[in-house]
């Protein structure tokens, strides 16, 4: 599959990054403003510093500005996330709710470690230094 | 280590850890474990339990995890569009988050490929510009 599909792997990987990105953003933008769905803003600080977290590491990472470090913090309030609210009710993912968790978690860890890739800011940045208009 | 050699480590976690979870969901469809619901008995889940077990494990363990991965893409585009699509336009609203990020990971997996060997080439970036 690899030898048909090789070419596009930097494409797949790009779409990953920004759908991914947008919809841990989401994440986000539910507990600082309740949207989208319709539970209520959270009130707890703990939640709020998360929420922020999910929101601009989210953003960032979608449109892959500073995407490293970005989805490296994201990586860690994930990994945090699990142990605090998933893994006291059991150590399976699909059973504790932490599944999405767990994902995120590592989804995050290899684009901490790989970078945005193409169709990522950080990529024309790249680019425009090493061939300046 | 060199940043090639974190990047290779980091995606061997992210393949074994998210086929894993994906080969889960089968058993669970498949044998009720984990967790305690009855195992599945429409065909249509049960077909969904086996694709998710074998591909799961294939992309686990890096054989054929190209071939696996693109399957177990298109799977979850047709689970998304089954059930959840309906209940709105947001995957975290209508609880298909997990169909989508999995469909989309095993997608750029299928056009990446994944080895066994920590040493394998599809393991690690053949070029700084591909993923």
């Amino acid at each position: 599959m690899e030898r048909y599909l090789g070419h596009l792997a930097p494409r797949f990987y790009a779409l990953l990054r920004i759908v991914a990105g947008i919809l841990f953003a989401m994440h986000g933008t539910q507990k600082l403003f309740g949207f989208p769905g319709d539970q209520p803003a959270a009130g707890e600080t703990l939640m709020v510093l998360a929420g922020v977290i999910e929101t601009f590491g989210g953003i960032l990472i979608a449109v892959g500005y500073m995407a490293s470090p970005a989805a490296f913090v994201c990586s860690g309030e994930m990994a945090v996330a699990f142990f605090m609210a998933h893994a006291p009710k059991g150590p399976i993912p699909l059973l504790n709710g932490g599944e999405v968790a767990v994902l995120y978690c590592f989804l995050w860890l290899f684009v901490a470690a790989h970078g945005a890739g193409i169709w990522s800011i950080d990529q024309s940045q790249k680019n425009a230094a090493e061939a300046p208009l | 280590m060199s940043r090639d050699r974190w990047s290779s480590v980091a995606f061997i976690l992210l393949r074994v850890a998210a086929g894993v979870m994906f080969a889960m969901h089968g058993t669970q469809k498949l044998l009720g474990w984990p967790g305690t619901k009855a195992p599945a008995t429409a065909a249509l889940a049960i077909t969904a339990g086996w694709i998710e077990v074998v591909t799961g494990v294939l992309i686990a363990i890096g054989l054929f995890a190209g071939w696996a991965a693109f399957i177990a893409s298109g799977t979850m585009a047709v689970a998304y569009f089954l059930p959840h699509a309906g209940g709105g336009v947001f995957p975290i609203v209508n609880r298909g988050e997990l169909a989508v990020l999995y469909c989309f990971l095993w997608l750029w997996i299928a056009a990446r490929g994944a080895r066994w060997n920590l040493s394998g080439d599809s393991n690690r970036s053949s070029s700084s510009s591909s993923a």
